[in-house]
């Protein structure tokens, strides 16, 4: 039975190989290898950097690199060997479909795409409705993150404690505008510092 | 800003003109990518013949016309109107949840726009139900934008998906950078002031190694100690209000000058030990009464 099995699978696997496929499908196949040796490569690397103790200086690219590693694989599987994966499973008398080739990948749901992204509209929510680019029609994802209930009546304020020297104001918070126009300054400074240095040393 | 640092800048107001959003920022590149990429959408339609995708595109692009109606705002920041020119200078200590300080030295009106009469966001449409009703607009042609996105051809589709994957990445890319990029503040003057002993970089930050010595700073710089009450920065013992008063005497020792290099003004900080004083202090007064001084030597 189990020997049958394997029979089946083998001959729906190499039936015809190459012979019957189309060479564009080959060419794929070579690109899908050299995507999947990258892929490990990068999860090799990853854990090359872990075990050098890197990663305590870079965690960002040791987890981006096993997330670009897996996602290439992910890719690899998903668009070249999913007519493999049919055959195979057919074989061993379960039928279960998954898509086949990029031409009939639905696409009906790309009005999803339409409405994803809310995070980053709501980022900068407030400065780009201020802005007088708001009027151009364009083409908005997440466009219903901007159609709320009730428009904000303040600007989002940050942690800390304001306190008038001679006035006697007192607030528990920093007031939007007043962050923003410090942090401005900041680094307008670093320039003119530059500058006056330079002259200075000639 | 690094724990127990202390900056000191000076804000003056340069025009009269308000606070707005920058014209040429990151924020105005995604809109004209979004702008591009409809009107690339809706050449593909009119070549590829697709009526549906043509549909989609101009309700999703008015979409966002139709929202932008809805919430564009102005800012108005709180004016004095009556001006008296005998009123004391606006001088204003932010201390930040690290202990860290930043002196903000202002005219009183500078400091009420930018730090206590709370702004106000005025609406180009200010009634609630007219905001409600272009929203309710807007929804019925964001579901029939989909519909039609969703009965155009497969050429046009693939399209689309393309243009909101790029998009999205673009607003995603916007959103990481900081939001000082996308606000035009050059009604704002910001001139950086140091401390003796700051570090020469872009803050001009002074680190100390504790709270006390930080406070002892801005005592020196600000010259009072009447803030700190209200401000709640230092505990309210009698060793430390003798601190505080020690520290003001000590501060009125020394002024400030111009650095000559960049004209930038220099505080000078007079010769005086925050942290022996008080120890000392905490000594002095825990002497009499058992256990019932402050150790706070923080």
């Amino acid at each position: 039975m189990g020997a049958q099995v394997v029979k089946r699978f083998v001959a729906n696997y190499c039936q015809g190989w190459p012979s019957l496929r189309p060479a564009w499908h080959l060419l794929g196949r070579a690109f899908g290898h050299i995507f999947e040796e990258i892929a490990w490569g990068w999860v090799r690397l990853r854990f090359c950097l872990v075990s050098n103790r890197c990663h305590v200086l870079c965690p960002h690219i040791c987890s981006l690199s096993t997330f670009v590693g897996l996602f290439l694989g992910f890719l690899y599987n998903l668009l070249k060997r999913t007519d493999l994966w049919t055959a195979s499973l057919s074989g061993a008398m379960v039928h279960i479909e998954f898509v086949r080739g990029f031409q009939n990948l639905q696409l009906n749901i790309v009005g999803f795409l339409a409405i994803l992204g809310e995070g980053s509209i709501l980022t900068n929510a407030q400065v780009s409705t201020l802005s007088q680019w708001m009027f151009v029609p364009r083409l908005l994802p997440a466009p219903q993150a901007l159609l709320t209930p009730s428009r904000p009546s303040k600007l989002a304020s940050s942690r800390g404690h304001v306190t008038g020297v001679h006035s006697g104001n007192d607030r528990d918070y920093i007031n939007h505008i007043g962050n923003i126009v410090m942090h401005v300054g900041s680094s307008d400074r670093v320039v003119k510092y530059i500058v006056a240095a330079a002259n200075t040393a000639q | 800003m690094q724990e127990f640092s202390v900056r000191c800048v000076e804000i003056i107001r340069a025009s009269e003109t308000a606070v707005k959003a920058k014209v040429v920022a990151p924020l105005t590149g995604a809109a004209l990518l979004g702008c591009t990429l409809s009107i690339v959408l809706i050449g593909l339609s009119i070549y590829y013949q697709d009526g549906m995708a043509l549909i989609a595109t101009a309700l999703l692009s008015l979409l966002s016309t139709l929202i932008g109606l809805g919430n564009k705002w102005t800012l108005q920041l709180p004016k004095r109107v009556a001006t008296n020119p005998l009123v004391p200078p606006g001088d204003v200590v932010i201390r930040y949840p690290k202990g860290s300080f930043l002196i903000v030295k202002c005219a009183e009106d500078v400091a009420r726009e930018l730090f206590f009469a709370p702004e106000n966001i005025n609406y180009l449409v200010p009634h609630a139900a007219v905001y409600r009703i272009i929203s309710l607009v807007s929804t019925i042609m964001l579901m029939f934008g989909v519909i039609a996105l969703g009965n155009a051809t497969n050429n046009l589709q693939i399209a689309f998906a393309g243009s909101y994957i790029f998009l999205n990445s673009a607003y995603w890319i916007v959103a990481a950078l900081p939001t000082k990029l996308h606000w035009d503040t050059s009604c704002f003057k910001v001139k950086m002031q140091r401390l003796e002993g700051s570090e020469k970089n872009k803050h001009f930050a002074d680190h100390n190694s504790t709270f006390t010595r930080a406070l002892w700073k801005v005592i020196a710089i600000t010259k009072s100690i009447d803030w700190i009450n209200r401000s709640g920065a230092a505990p309210e013992t009698d060793a430390w209000n003798r601190w505080l008063r020690d520290a003001k005497a000590a501060a009125e020792r020394e002024g400030s000058y111009e650095d000559p290099v960049d004209g930038t003004v220099v505080w000078k900080i007079p010769q005086w030990h925050p942290q022996e004083r008080l120890r000392e202090l905490l000594a002095e007064f825990a002497g009499p009464e058992k256990g019932s001084g402050s150790t706070d030597d923080g």
